[in-house]
Protein backbone atom coordinates (compact mmCIF):
# COMPACT_ATOMS: atom_id res chain seq x y z
CA UNK A 1 0.00 0.00 0.00
CA UNK A 2 1.32 3.42 -1.03
CA UNK A 3 2.34 5.86 1.71
CA UNK A 4 -0.55 7.90 2.86
CA UNK A 5 -0.10 11.66 3.78
CA UNK A 6 -1.64 14.16 5.28
CA UNK A 7 -1.43 17.78 6.50
CA UNK A 8 -2.59 19.00 10.17
CA UNK A 9 -2.92 22.75 10.74
CA UNK A 10 -1.61 24.25 13.92
CA UNK A 11 -4.18 26.35 14.81
CA UNK A 12 -6.50 23.14 14.62
CA UNK A 13 -4.50 20.38 15.87
CA UNK A 14 -1.25 20.91 18.48
CA UNK A 15 1.97 19.81 18.23
CA UNK A 16 1.61 18.16 21.50
CA UNK A 17 -1.11 16.21 20.58
CA UNK A 18 0.18 14.97 17.18
CA UNK A 19 4.08 13.83 18.91
CA UNK A 20 1.67 12.16 21.23
CA UNK A 21 -1.02 10.57 18.90
CA UNK A 22 2.32 9.53 17.31
CA UNK A 23 4.02 8.13 20.11
CA UNK A 24 0.77 6.08 21.00
CA UNK A 25 0.21 4.51 16.99
CA UNK A 26 3.86 4.04 17.62
CA UNK A 27 2.97 -0.29 17.48
CA UNK A 28 0.41 -0.08 14.94
CA UNK A 29 1.75 2.91 11.84
CA UNK A 30 4.89 3.63 10.82
CA UNK A 31 4.55 8.29 10.76
CA UNK A 32 6.74 10.35 9.99
CA UNK A 33 5.60 13.98 11.24
CA UNK A 34 7.79 17.32 9.62
CA UNK A 35 6.64 20.58 12.14
CA UNK A 36 6.73 23.20 10.33
CA UNK A 37 5.81 27.14 11.67
CA UNK A 38 2.21 26.65 10.93
CA UNK A 39 1.84 23.08 9.52
CA UNK A 40 2.74 19.09 10.03
CA UNK A 41 3.32 17.05 7.46
CA UNK A 42 2.40 13.47 8.69
CA UNK A 43 3.47 10.54 6.15
CA UNK A 44 2.32 7.66 7.16
CA UNK A 45 3.68 4.19 6.01
CA UNK A 46 2.85 0.38 6.67
CA UNK A 47 2.12 -2.87 4.64
CA UNK A 48 -1.15 -3.38 6.64
CA UNK A 49 -4.09 -3.23 4.73
CA UNK A 50 -5.67 -0.77 7.39
CA UNK A 51 -3.44 2.05 7.02
CA UNK A 52 -6.29 4.30 6.05
CA UNK A 53 -8.15 3.42 8.87
CA UNK A 54 -5.19 3.83 10.94
CA UNK A 55 -4.56 7.50 9.29
CA UNK A 56 -8.28 8.01 10.11
CA UNK A 57 -8.26 6.94 13.79
CA UNK A 58 -4.73 9.19 14.47
CA UNK A 59 -6.37 11.91 13.15
CA UNK A 60 -9.31 11.22 15.57
CA UNK A 61 -6.87 10.63 18.38
CA UNK A 62 -5.28 14.37 17.69
CA UNK A 63 -7.92 16.09 17.51
CA UNK A 64 -9.01 14.78 20.48
CA UNK A 65 -6.17 15.31 22.15
CA UNK A 66 -5.83 18.82 20.34
CA UNK A 67 -9.42 20.14 21.89
CA UNK A 68 -8.72 18.62 25.41
CA UNK A 69 -5.63 20.57 25.82
CA UNK A 70 -7.39 23.70 24.09
CA UNK A 71 -10.35 22.95 26.72
CA UNK A 72 -7.80 22.69 29.28
CA UNK A 73 -5.92 25.99 28.05
CA UNK A 74 -9.19 28.21 28.09
CA UNK A 75 -9.98 26.90 31.18
CA UNK A 76 -7.04 28.09 33.12
CA UNK B 1 -38.49 49.13 -2.56
CA UNK B 2 -39.00 45.72 -3.06
CA UNK B 3 -38.20 43.02 -0.07
CA UNK B 4 -36.10 41.04 -2.31
CA UNK B 5 -33.68 43.66 -2.92
CA UNK B 6 -33.93 44.18 0.93
CA UNK B 7 -32.88 40.61 1.68
CA UNK B 8 -29.80 39.03 0.57
CA UNK B 9 -30.42 35.27 -0.27
CA UNK B 10 -28.23 32.74 1.67
CA UNK B 11 -26.25 31.01 -0.40
CA UNK B 12 -26.22 27.44 -0.13
CA UNK B 13 -23.76 25.37 1.57
CA UNK B 14 -21.75 23.34 -0.82
CA UNK B 15 -21.18 19.79 0.26
CA UNK B 16 -18.44 17.38 -1.46
CA UNK B 17 -19.44 13.82 -1.49
CA UNK B 18 -16.80 10.73 -2.35
CA UNK B 19 -18.62 7.68 -1.75
CA UNK B 20 -15.74 5.11 -2.33
CA UNK B 21 -14.13 6.81 0.32
CA UNK B 22 -18.02 7.37 2.33
CA UNK B 23 -16.56 10.63 3.06
CA UNK B 24 -18.44 14.29 2.68
CA UNK B 25 -16.62 17.48 2.53
CA UNK B 26 -17.79 21.20 3.46
CA UNK B 27 -16.28 24.41 4.55
CA UNK B 28 -17.48 26.44 7.24
CA UNK B 29 -16.07 30.21 7.45
CA UNK B 30 -14.29 31.45 10.68
CA UNK B 31 -16.41 34.61 11.00
CA UNK B 32 -20.02 32.59 11.45
CA UNK B 33 -18.25 29.93 13.85
CA UNK B 34 -15.54 30.27 15.96
CA UNK B 35 -13.10 27.69 16.88
CA UNK B 36 -14.86 26.91 20.17
CA UNK B 37 -17.83 25.75 18.53
CA UNK B 38 -15.57 23.78 15.77
CA UNK B 39 -14.56 21.99 18.72
CA UNK B 40 -17.47 21.53 20.48
CA UNK B 41 -18.98 19.75 17.36
CA UNK B 42 -16.00 18.13 16.85
CA UNK B 43 -15.91 16.79 19.63
CA UNK B 44 -19.49 14.91 20.00
CA UNK B 45 -18.71 13.74 16.69
CA UNK B 46 -15.39 12.08 16.95
CA UNK B 47 -16.74 8.88 18.61
CA UNK B 48 -19.28 8.36 15.98
CA UNK B 49 -17.14 9.01 12.72
CA UNK B 50 -13.51 9.85 10.85
CA UNK B 51 -13.20 13.28 11.31
CA UNK B 52 -10.32 15.42 9.98
CA UNK B 53 -10.00 19.78 10.13
CA UNK B 54 -7.87 21.49 7.73
CA UNK B 55 -7.53 25.17 6.46
CA UNK B 56 -8.99 25.36 3.10
CA UNK B 57 -7.61 29.42 3.58
CA UNK B 58 -7.02 31.09 6.44
CA UNK B 59 -10.78 32.53 7.37
CA UNK B 60 -12.70 28.88 7.08
CA UNK B 61 -12.27 25.51 8.13
CA UNK B 62 -12.65 22.48 6.02
CA UNK B 63 -14.56 19.69 8.09
CA UNK B 64 -14.05 16.24 6.37
CA UNK B 65 -16.74 13.36 7.68
CA UNK B 66 -15.83 9.74 7.01
CA UNK B 67 -18.73 7.32 8.38
CA UNK B 68 -17.28 3.99 9.49
CA UNK B 69 -19.64 1.69 7.75
CA UNK B 70 -20.84 1.31 4.37
CA UNK B 71 -23.07 4.75 3.70
CA UNK B 72 -25.23 6.15 0.78
CA UNK B 73 -25.15 9.69 -0.32
CA UNK B 74 -28.30 10.46 1.86
CA UNK B 75 -26.59 9.08 5.02
CA UNK B 76 -23.37 11.65 4.14
CA UNK B 77 -25.95 14.50 3.60
CA UNK B 78 -28.06 13.62 6.74
CA UNK B 79 -24.11 12.94 9.21
CA UNK B 80 -23.30 17.38 7.17
CA UNK B 81 -26.26 18.34 8.31
CA UNK B 82 -26.43 16.74 12.02
CA UNK B 83 -23.00 17.99 12.04
CA UNK B 84 -24.16 21.47 11.00
CA UNK B 85 -26.89 21.50 13.51
CA UNK B 86 -25.23 20.56 16.34
CA UNK B 87 -22.49 23.36 15.01
CA UNK B 88 -25.42 25.67 15.26
CA UNK B 89 -26.18 24.51 18.93
CA UNK B 90 -22.19 25.05 19.96
CA UNK B 91 -21.94 28.49 18.59
CA UNK B 92 -25.19 29.66 20.55
CA UNK B 93 -23.85 28.27 23.54
CA UNK B 94 -20.05 30.32 23.24
CA UNK B 95 -22.44 33.31 22.16
CA UNK B 96 -24.23 33.38 25.50
CA UNK B 97 -21.77 32.21 27.41
CA UNK B 98 -19.86 34.97 26.48
CA UNK B 99 -22.44 37.42 26.91
CA UNK B 100 -23.62 36.27 30.44
CA UNK B 101 -20.08 36.09 31.47
CA UNK B 102 -20.09 39.42 33.30
CA UNK B 103 -23.57 38.41 35.63
CA UNK B 104 -21.97 35.11 36.04
CA UNK B 105 -18.61 36.74 37.47
CA UNK B 106 -20.60 39.19 39.49
CA UNK B 107 -22.77 35.97 41.35
CA UNK B 108 -19.21 34.07 41.46
CA UNK B 109 -17.83 37.29 43.37
CA UNK B 110 -20.81 37.58 45.64
CA UNK B 111 -21.42 34.40 46.50
CA UNK B 112 -17.42 34.53 47.54
CA UNK B 113 -16.83 37.58 49.11
CA UNK B 114 -20.11 38.32 51.07
CA UNK B 115 -20.83 35.73 54.04
CA UNK B 116 -24.59 35.58 54.73
CA UNK B 117 -24.45 32.21 54.96
CA UNK B 118 -21.96 31.89 57.56
CA UNK B 119 -23.61 34.63 59.88
CA UNK B 120 -26.84 33.01 59.97
CA UNK B 121 -25.34 30.21 61.03
CA UNK B 122 -23.68 31.79 63.56
CA UNK B 123 -26.67 33.41 64.75
CA UNK B 124 -28.12 29.99 65.11
CA UNK B 125 -25.27 28.54 67.34
CA UNK B 126 -25.96 31.97 69.26
CA UNK B 127 -29.52 31.17 69.56
CA UNK B 128 -28.94 27.79 71.02
CA UNK B 129 -26.37 28.56 73.24
CA UNK B 130 -28.45 31.29 74.96
CA UNK B 131 -31.18 29.13 75.62
CA UNK B 132 -28.90 26.26 76.73
CA UNK B 133 -28.03 28.81 79.60
CA UNK B 134 -31.37 29.73 80.61
CA UNK B 135 -33.16 28.81 83.84
CA UNK B 136 -34.20 24.75 83.95
CA UNK B 137 -36.74 25.21 86.65
CA UNK B 138 -38.46 21.50 85.58
CA UNK B 139 -34.64 20.31 86.11
CA UNK B 140 -35.21 18.84 82.15
CA UNK B 141 -32.18 18.86 81.65
CA UNK B 142 -30.57 17.29 85.16
CA UNK B 143 -29.33 14.18 84.17
CA UNK B 144 -31.79 11.37 86.24
CA UNK B 145 -28.48 9.85 87.65
CA UNK B 146 -28.28 13.39 89.77
CA UNK B 147 -31.64 14.01 90.39
CA UNK B 148 -32.36 10.45 91.81
CA UNK B 149 -29.08 10.47 93.89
Amino acid sequence: MPDISRVFDHTLYRTEALSQTADAYSGHVSVSLEPQDAETQAVFSGESDELTMLVDAFSNHALFLSIQAYREGSDA
Amino acid sequence: MSDSAELEAPTSIKLQYSLDERQVSFNISDDLFPLDAVYGAAYLFVDRCWLFLSRPDSASVGVHLKTKDEATEADLEALAGEFANELLNQALRVRVGESTSTIREYTMARAFFTTPAQSSIDALLAELDAEELEEDELEISVPWEESGA
